[in-house]
């Protein structure tokens, strides 16, 4: 293959030669229009690792985590990213992920369902992640009274106007006991070195200094029963201390535990459309603890017996107890000696010596189909297990009439 | 070439995300496609060649320009529903007409359009032109004509829908207005390449959204059904391998139960039990580790071990792009994820990327905290207990299987959102499973001493019987010229051993009584190689008898009996020896014994005459960057001796590079055997992935050929690829019972596939579960055989393998290869002495 040299410089980050071919050679193409989805959050100033966004989300999720919060809301959720965060948490118990876009939500939403590991590490408490598609300026019963609503740079994207509007429907109608709002500080925007009136990203109404910010805190405290508490996301470098964070947020506490009265939580409406619900694998809490060590007693005396067998050819391994107490495996149930003895006695494999102190466990099967010679792997191509009477056909009784006339029978 | 394969190699998980795999960018100019709406396979060859171009670009251009081609290696992912034609020229018929017909099921359903109602494909452009890709696909759902029954990979659309209008407004988020314009490349016929693209990629959306599988790999598995076996941390998650092709009798979904293994602890558990039996070993760890698949949290993806790093930790720090973070940080940062064992080694991955066509190796560091294990590992394998627990659920037997298959439909069906999807598309799946018609061959004749022959009872796993008699063709004169080297603690077992092979060989026909006895201080290598090389007594063949398997003793004793003192050798484990066994077990062994020095055991009747059976396999060396390839050759009519040679490539190549020298070498030894040179050549090559037969066809046959006209009058050739794994199974209808078909059962018809000269045959008999059929694949038949002849050629060379008395997967000089691969590859990591070329010495 020829080296493919890249001479034209639009087209240099395309993944491969088609792709370079079709972009470059495509007429509609050539003016390199792009469309910027992608938020400016670091300039050649200013560069954040791990990336803002990812730092923003792992501090909403410390507020949650501080606030054992069990039912949460994330609107403005787009690509459900900040859920994969909420649903590593164990204590959650229902997760809302909410946006108005429903093409989005329904080529997103499958982000949600549970992964390989996610069966495979079972959650002690249930999940349910919910997928709903709908304004937060309409009302839904489901999302009332929860413990927390996150809306993560989502007010920035509002008209001026509907910001009252927003205010109202969060904290007058769903009233959860917390709200997390994060938002752009445009303090530090003097760092990105912008065009007089640019925003950080196309879609922003407006970007609030710290001061407009905690001016709208301060109203929404004062017309609705919470408390705030201001937060910020993304340190300036230290030769710009004035300008404050990259982004700003903050906690609401609702004061009331008692909710004010409000005539459309009365009624269950289940306005917004549900797209897409899970629910997570959970753990058997049936089980007890002796059920799990004797799991782990048994895995670890066969292993122990394979590899003895694997070395020196036991057919029996004699295991004493208290080294198996040393692994901590086994060690973490602070269990007697007596009781890993009682439990071994009562599984089918193994076997206790008459002292106590030690465990048999069989390496070989009662009847051996061993292969006969060590390093053979002839048993691998050849099935050992007895034969299961395969019978001709019943109409056949003749035996079988072989048919063959392939020509060129000298051959044969 | 390898920039385009690549390219559509990485679309395959995109399709499981959902997401339409990218078709060839630009394969398709438009205007062009519409007269490309006939199926490859019709006779037409203009129109095969077009429609090979397209989604098998780089297969069909690469014959005028071999030397692009990384040779072998690279597996042509690209080409997955590509089809190439492989079938040799000018030929009459692949199919064969012996044998007794048999009625069967297979595990294939039929995919049909309704109405024959062809798909159509868009070429589409958009104006303003939008550079990125999320934003082209986000953009075709607002086209209320498309119904969302539609498959996009950015530049071209696939839909069953013929449009009225071709172009549409449409409205970004950031109310910027687009033009999106379509214009009609082609009609996609049912079976045709594009066809099996769209159809794939559907039914992967299907098993990925609508019935709640998870993909790994190629495979879907339902972790919603997992069966626990906690006492080996194992988890089982039944699932399926499904693929759709195009086949001989039309377009076929085939589907096959899996099983996947995944185990509950995570590596680090998994290292912490090894550490605490073995007292802390670290090279005990990285042997269990090193080659195991796991699977990181985090992300759900799976990485091969390769290496353990014991002396880096979490919490030290790694070079990143954006500067220095402990592994600890980085994982909290990241994914919040706390690492609790700060003091863990780490477990390597290195993968091979190309940056701008340079291959470059990148080292990946994994915490073992958050991996979990997958697979068994070789001691698992070996244990019993998790093998008998698991084999009740992965076994299944040909009625379990064909329930588990139509649960795969029914549960389509059930799936109201999986139906709308299919009936969209109007693609219908068969209610049943397709039947297809096998032949029974005639049981074979096994051949013994003095040409007497016996019939071999084709529904009995072996004809282990025959040991019972005075049997074997020839026999090696060993008498007394065999020692056995032993530890004094085993010289019990020594004499056990003598005693029992003067009382099993003669009544073989074995000519094998005395040897004597050499022992040494300790079950060290060296002592058992010092012996060896001292041992006035000049035996032929040696034995040693170990303790236990040790894989570092074995392969010292092979070393030095292979190359440096090139001597046949026997190696047995002393456990062996036991009362219970000695008698079953000497017996096997002296036959072994008698066939690594040239002494012929059973043969079969095969009339034919003069021909050479070669095979060849290659094995991946484990230690070094090199993978050897195994050469065996028949040298007589019996098929009873061989010549073998050994070859070397870059590691990961399965090509052979060095295959004329093989055969030249080969029809020499013939030659000075027979005093002629064979009249036909027939190759069986073991270990091509689907991928590379065009590669093997290309270089491989082509070396043969060259060997083979260097002859005074060239031999007729036949060349097969064997393959064991593959997804078709035959379940033989009884009366209202299925069962598996008895071995020599031949199937070439509906499930082969028209551009290749191939069929499947059962050759096995199995106590458990289903069979597994082997595919012959017929690249090369320049012959005045039949068809039918190769195929009973290949069953009979089933039956002459010496380790084994019964049927085997392979052709005996297949299994020879890969014995002779395996130890060259395992063991010796050399070419052993060309002294041992005619004997058997690796069996």
């Amino acid at each position: 293959m020829i080296p493919v040299i890249r001479q034209d410089p639009r087209f240099a980050d395309a993944e491969d030669e088609d792709e370079y071919q079709s972009r470059r050679s495509n007429p509609l193409i050539r003016d390199n229009r792009t469309c910027r989805l992608k938020e400016v959050e670091s300039s050649d100033l200013v560069k954040f690792e791990p990336p803002l966004y990812i730092q923003r989300y792992a501090r909403v999720v410390e507020h949650c985590k501080t606030g054992q919060y069990r039912t949460i809301a994330d609107f403005g959720t787009a690509e459900l990213t900040f859920v994969q965060y909420l649903k590593n948490l164990d204590f959650v118990n229902q997760i809302f992920a909410v946006d108005i876009d429903r093409n989005l939500l329904n080529s997103q939403k499958h982000r949600c369902r549970p992964q390989m590991f996610d069966h495979l590490n079972k959650r002690s408490e249930p999940l349910n992640i919910s997928v709903l598609c709908g304004s937060v300026l309409e009302f839904d019963s489901r999302l009332h009274d929860l413990d927390c609503i996150c809306a993560i740079e989502l007010i920035e994207h509002l008209q001026k106007d509907d910001v009252e509007k927003f205010s109202a429907a969060l904290f007058g109608r769903y009233q959860p006991k917390n709200v997390i709002i994060t938002t752009p500080n445009k303090d530090f925007n003097v760092l990105f070195e912008f065009e007089p009136d640019q925003m950080r990203h196309w879609d922003h109404k407006f970007e609030w200094t710290r001061e407009e910010f905690r001016t709208f805190c301060e109203g929404v405290t004062t017309k609705y029963d919470y408390k705030f508490d201001l937060f910020g996301v993304g340190d300036p470098p230290s030769e710009h201390q004035t300008v404050g964070p990259c982004s700003q947020g903050a906690v609401f506490t609702r004061q009331a535990s008692k909710l004010g009265s409000s005539s459309l939580e009365k009624f269950p409406t289940e306005v917004y459309e549900t797209l897409y619900s899970v629910d997570y694998p959970v753990e058997d809490k049936s089980l007890t603890p002796d059920y799990h060590l004797t799991n782990e007693i048994i895995y670890q005396c066969n292993q122990i017996g394979i590899a003895e067998y694997q070395e020196q050819g036991d057919e029996i391994s004699v295991i004493s107890i208290a080294h198996l107490q040393t692994f901590p495996s086994i060690d973490q149930y602070r269990v007697s000696d007596a009781h890993i003895a009682e439990l071994a006695r009562a599984t089918e494999h193994l076997r206790v010596m008459e002292d106590g102190l030690s465990i048999l466990v069989q390496n070989v099967p009662d009847s051996p189909s061993a292969p006969y010679c060590g390093f053979s792997d002839e048993n691998n191509d050849s099935p050992s297990a007895p034969y299961w009477g395969f019978s001709d056909d019943e109409n056949d009784g003749a035996g079988p009439s072989y048919n063959y006339h392939v020509g060129a029978e000298e051959l044969w | 070439m390898a920039a385009r394969g690549r390219s559509r190699g990485r679309s395959a998980p995109a399709a499981a995300a959902g997401t339409p795999a990218p078709a060839p960018v630009g394969a398709a100019p438009r205007g062009r496609g519409r007269a490309r709406g006939v199926p490859a396979a019709a006779e037409a060859p203009p129109t095969q060649q077009l429609a090979a171009m397209n989604i098998g670009a780089q297969a069909a251009a690469a014959p005028a320009a071999p030397a692009a081609r990384p040779s072998g290696g690279v597996r042509e992912r690209g080409s997955r529903y590509a089809q190439i034609v492989l079938r040799p020229e000018n030929l009459e018929t692949t199919q064969g007409s012996g044998g007794r017909p048999m009625d069967m099921l297979t595990n294939y359903f039929q995919l049909t359009i309704k109405d024959a109602q062809p798909f159509y494909q868009y070429h589409v452009t958009f104006l303003p032109a939008m550079d990125n890709l999320k934003l082209r696909k986000a953009l075709m759902y607002q086209i209320p004509e498309l119904t969302n029954r539609h498959i996009f990979d950015g530049n071209l659309l696939y839909t069953p829908l013929k449009l009225q209008k071709l172009e549409f407004d449409v409205r970004t988020r950031r109310d910027e207005d687009v033009k999106i314009g379509l214009v009609l490349t082609q009609e996609v016929a049912q079976g045709s390449d594009q066809f099996i693209q769209v159809a794939n990629i559907l039914m992967n959306e299907i098993a990925n959204r609508h019935m709640g599988l998870e993909r790994i790999k190629r495979d879907y598995f339902n972790p919603n059904k997992s069966i626990t076996i906690p006492q080996h941390k194992i988890e089982l998650y039944p699932g399926y391998e499904f693929s759709i092709r195009r086949y001989s009798h039309s377009v076929l979904l085939g589907l096959d139960i899996k099983h996947k293994i995944i185990r509950t602890d995570t590596a680090l558990e998994f290292m912490n039990s090894i550490m605490q039996r073995t007292r802390g070993n670290q090279t005990e760890i990285a042997k269990e580790l090193v080659g195991a698949i796991v699977m990181t949290k985090y992300n759900n993806k799976t990485y091969r071990v390769d290496d353990v790093d014991f002396n880096t930790k979490p919490s030290d720090e790694v070079e990143l792009k954006s500067g220095r973070i402990s592994y600890i940080d980085y994982y909290q940062k990241n994914y919040d994820i706390t690492i609790r064992d700060r003091n863990q080694p780490l477990l390597i991955h290195r993968s091979k990327t190309k940056i701008q066509g340079n291959q470059v190796e990148r080292q990946i560091h994994l915490v073992p905290e958050v991996c979990y294990m997958t697979g068994l590992t070789d001691n698992m394998r070996s244990d019993y207990r998790i093998m008998q627990d698991l084999a009740q659920y992965t076994r299944q037997d040909p009625e379990k299987r064909h329930k588990a298959l139509l649960g795969f439909r029914e549960s389509i069906m059930e799936s109201g959102a999986a139906t709308e999807k299919l009936n969209s598309w109007g693609l219908e799946m068969s209610p049943e499973i397709l039947d297809v018609s096998g032949r029974q061959q005639p049981p074979e004749n096994i051949v013994i001493k003095n040409g007497g022959t016996f019939p071999c009872d084709a529904r009995k796993e072996s004809f282990d019987n025959i040991t019972r008699k005075n049997f074997v063709i020839s026999s090696a004169e060993i008498n007394d010229c065999f020692t056995v080297v032993c530890t004094a603690k085993d010289t019990g077992a020594a004499n056990t051993f003598l005693e029992t092979v003067a009382k099993v060989g003669p009544a073989c026909g074995i000519n094998i009584r005395g040897g004597n006895i050499v022992t040494i201080r300790s079950d060290r290598a060296e002592d058992y190689i010092t012996a060896i090389r001292t041992n006035e007594a000049a035996p032929k063949i040696v034995v040693c008898l170990v303790p236990n398997n040790k894989k570092d003793r074995y392969d010292a004793i092979k070393k030095h009996c292979c190359i440096d003192q090139p001597l046949p050798s026997q190696v047995l484990v002393t456990k062996n020896l036991n009362p219970k066994k000695a008698m079953s077990v000497v017996t096997k062994v002296v036959m072994q014994m008698n066939a690594k020095l040239g002494g012929e055991l059973w043969s079969v009747h095969i009339p034919m005459k003069k021909v050479m059976y070669v095979g060849i396999d290659t094995y991946h060396d484990s230690g070094s960057q090199r993978s050897v390839g195994g050469f065996v050759a028949s040298m007589n009519d019996l098929c009873t001796r061989y010549f073998s040679k050994t070859t070397w490539q870059p590691s990961k190549q399965e090509l052979i590079s060095q295959l004329e020298v093989c055969m030249t070498d080969a029809l020499k030894q013939y030659h000075s055997t027979n005093g002629l040179y064979p009249d036909r050549v027939i190759v069986f090559r073991d270990g091509v992935g689907d991928g590379q037969l065009l590669a093997v066809k290309e270089q491989e046959l082509r070396d043969i050929k060259t060997a083979l006209s260097r002859l005074p009058k060239s031999p007729e050739l036949v060349f097969v690829v064997v393959t064991k794994r593959i997804q078709q199974r035959f379940f033989l209808k009884q009366g209202s019972r299925l069962t598996n078909p008895p071995p020599g059962t031949i199937v070439d018809t509906k499930v082969t596939r028209d551009e290749l000269f191939d069929f499947f045959l059962v050759p096995q008999s199995v106590g458990q579960g289903t069979v597994t059929p082997t595919h012959y694949n017929v690249l090369e038949f320049q012959t005045t055989l039949k068809p039918d002849h190769i195929q009973r050629i290949a069953y009979k060379l089933c039956h002459i393998y010496f380790n084994w008395t019964g049927t085997i997967r392979v052709p005996a000089v297949c299994q020879y290869a890969h014995k002779l691969a395996f130890l060259v590859g395992q063991s010796l990591h050399r070419d052993p002495s060309p002294q041992l070329a005619n004997l058997l010495y690796y069996l």
